[in-house]
């Protein structure tokens, strides 16, 4: 059944305790669902703040305090093994599916590497504790491949400018061919050359081990130019999932509207419009739709319960109560 | 027509870096934006020097070449009474709003500060005044009132910094990067608003940004820099649909298009650079020389000349037979 199935991800519900005996939290995954199919490369999108980064930091079950998972399961399946991610502690992570089943970019990951440690170290460190063998050779290869000089090596990451710090993460990321890779927000703080060849880079990885790239941005036009799916973020629920090209060519839900319609283009003045306000306070999230205070279709029924999940084809699932046949 | 700013050739020095050599990061650039509202951007990647420009402009660095005219004063020579028109007239608006309020001060505070001390309006007019300020931007008083800079959103509080600026009526707004922390949905509605108030106000803007559709959907002019210098200056529809920079090109390719269908290009692979940055500030000829797809010998041993093409200038040795 799971055959092209990489990461099940079922009713995924994760908290960030805020005051435990009041019973105060930042609800930032609510009910997720998501199937990741072999092979592709998957954009997660929403503005910041609708628990993009909490989602990725528990598919690869990095779950630390205050953040909590409190429902749901995530499994992995990879060479015909089955990893049940939220059931293994930290150390039987770290040993099984760190760094070789999966690899974590995290959110400004520029500003990851140990400060005091040569470039050279960090990756003597991965390769140590997962490699039968350290050889640097094969490290000095993979680097060059990437744009890097040799040289680089031997500095330390503040002599490094953002967008080699950058790559250096990533390479560290690639090196073991993990199956399965997280980039959270690769190229948030880069100039577009940059982000050109930084994605280029991830995209063509991808293409040759034939590995899954979870792509998690902001960036509309980012998902545009090299998902094959992308699943849209709101308030802590996924609410559209669908074909990247299908999407853009005709989004339904009115969060993923409002998200395509805001961005200008060269070549186009016509007046475009964003998005009226920000999202909720994960906190106290609006009843009902949580997006119904921003959403200009909102009816009585979005204010009182939560839309349905909507299967529209076998590529497209949408939860908003606009798609609900009576 | 006169002009509401000229740069003239100013060229800014600073004495360390990765290799602790000198180094311009501003590089004899010139500049003017005619005396009429209008939006005008500066682009171009990370470390080219646009916020160093940005507070040459300010008047917090003073260049060790060229002048900043304001309505034809130097503004790096203001006295007295000038000083406090000039910091009226012009007013500025930075990246990171967090940054730009001390944490521990409600923002009215800072509204309250610049109305009275600045914008020299009466304290029992002020609440009123900074009120209807608000409400250009979308807040209001009751909404900001009793609120420390940590309790609004990025962009809530980006708009409280425009707020702000707008308090003194100024003429003129330096705004570095002022969407760049945002979600490219509310970027839109910021960049609307600049365009409303150039339009409802007469404010003039300058816009620096690394984000070139917010660039061209906003502004009149816009110029391109790379490691110090402007290399490509003109209409914004000219530059950015008939770019004929070398950089000003592969920017434009760069930019990620919100349609699936634009991909192939796209991800044609361009070449990541190795070379160490500040190794091109100090370069002989053109700059762009070692990244270059079009490079010629004279390029590398001469720096190119700003030339003259119907409304734009273009810093570039492929376009010297080319006058107009
Ligand atoms: N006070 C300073 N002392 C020394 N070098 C500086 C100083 N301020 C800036 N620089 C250097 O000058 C160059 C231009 O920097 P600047 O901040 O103007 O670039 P920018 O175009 O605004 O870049 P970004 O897009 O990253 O904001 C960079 O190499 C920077 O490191
Ligand atoms: N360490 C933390 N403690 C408390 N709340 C957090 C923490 N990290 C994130 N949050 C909150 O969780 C929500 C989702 O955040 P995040 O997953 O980072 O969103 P995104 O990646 O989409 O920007 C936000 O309300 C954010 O403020
Ligand atoms: S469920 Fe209602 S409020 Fe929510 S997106 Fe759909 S129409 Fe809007
Ligand atoms: S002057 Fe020469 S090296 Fe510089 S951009 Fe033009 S063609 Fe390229
Ligand atoms: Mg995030
Ligand atoms: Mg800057």
């Amino acid at each position: 059944m799971f055959e092209d199935i990489v990461i099940n991800v079922e009713d995924l519900d994760a908290v960030y305790d805020i005051d435990v005996e009041r019973n105060v939290y930042v609800h930032a995954v609510d009910g997720v669902d998501l199937q990741i199919r072999r092979g592709e490369v998957i954009g997660i999108a929403g503005e910041s703040g609708c628990g993009k980064s909490t989602l990725a930091k528990v598919l690869y079950g990095f779950i630390h305090p205050p953040l909590r998972v409190r429902k749901g399961s995530v499994n992995i399946y990879v060479d015909n093994v089955k990893y049940d991610v939220l059931k293994m502690n930290s150390e039987e992570r770290r040993a099984k599916i760190w760094w070789k089943v999966i690899s974590y970019i995290p959110q400004n990951s520029m500003n990851v590497l140990n400060p005091v440690e040569r470039i050279r170290d960090h990756f003597i460190e991965v390769l140590k504790y997962h490699a039968s063998t350290v050889d640097i050779s094969k490290v000095v290869g993979f680097i060059e491949g990437m744009g890097l000089k040799r040289e680089v090596l031997n500095a330390y990451p503040h002599q490094l400018s953002g967008g080699m710090r950058q790559r250096i993460v990533i390479a560290l990321a690639l090196m073991l061919n993990p199956r399965i890779v997280i980039a959270d927000e690769p190229t948030t703080a880069v100039d577009v050359v940059l982000q050109r060849g930084i994605l280029q880079l991830l995209v063509e990885s991808q293409k040759r081990l034939n590995n899954t790239l979870i792509v998690i941005t902001h960036d509309m036009g980012v998902h545009a130019m090299i998902t094959h799916r992308v699943a849209v973020m709101y308030a802590g629920n996924i609410v559209e999932v669908g074909g990247t090209t299908a999407m853009f060519e005709n989004p339904l839900h009115p969060y993923t509207q409002g998200l395509i319609n805001s961005l200008p283009r060269i070549g186009d003045k016509s007046t475009r419009v964003g998005l009226a306000g920000s999202p909720p306070d994960l906190r106290n999230p609006p009843p009902g739709c949580r997006f119904h205070p921003r959403c200009p279709y909102a009816m009585d029924i979005c204010r009182r319960e939560k839309p349905p999940t909507i299967k529209i084809d076998r590529d497209r699932i949408v939860s908003c109560w606009l798609y609900m046949k009576r | 027509m006169a002009n509401l700013l000229e740069l003239r050739n100013i060229t800014k020095i600073f004495r360390y870096g990765l290799f602790g050599f000198r180094f311009k990061a501003v590089d004899s650039v010139s500049l003017s934006l005619e005396d009429k509202p209008l939006i005008f951007t500066i682009a171009g990647e990370s470390g080219s020097g646009k916020t160093t420009l940005a507070r040459i402009i300010l008047g917090f660095h003073i260049p060790e070449y060229g002048e900043v005219l304001y309505k034809g004063k130097n503004i790096h020579k203001l006295r007295g009474y000038d000083v406090k028109w000039y910091r009226r007239e012009v007013q500025a608006v930075f990246q990171d709003p967090y940054a730009s309020f001390n944490p521990l001060k409600k923002v009215y505070n800072y509204l309250r500060e610049t109305a009275i001390n600045i914008a020299g309006i009466g304290r029992d007019e002020v609440d009123g005044y900074i009120d209807e300020v608000l409400k250009a931007v979308g807040l209001s008083l009751d909404k900001v009132v009793n609120k420390y800079p940590h309790e609004f959103s990025g962009g809530e509080l980006q708009r409280v910094a425009i707020a702000r600026a707008l308090l003194t009526k100024p003429r003129l707004i330096i705004a570095d990067e002022p969407v760049s922390m945002l979600d490219a949905s509310l970027r839109i509605n910021i960049v609307n608003m600049f365009k409303d108030f150039k339009e409802r106000y007469g404010i003039s803007f300058i816009y620096i940004t690394h984000d070139l559709s917010t660039a061209y959907y906003i502004s009149d002019n816009i110029a391109i820099m790379y490691r110090g210098s402007v290399v490509e200056l003109g209409p914004v529809e000219k530059v950015l649909t008939e770019p004929l920079h070398p950089y000003t090109q592969v920017l434009i390719e760069s930019v990620p298009i919100p349609n699936p269908k634009a991909r192939t290009k796209w991800l044609e692979t361009i070449k990541l650079s190795s070379v160490v940055e500040e190794k091109e500030f100090i370069a002989r000829g053109c700059k762009y020389a070692s990244r270059c797809p079009y490079v010629m010998k004279r390029c590398i041993e001469e720096p190119p000349p700003d030339i003259a093409i119907g409304s734009r200038v273009v810093k570039c040795w492929l376009y010297s037979e080319q006058k107009t």
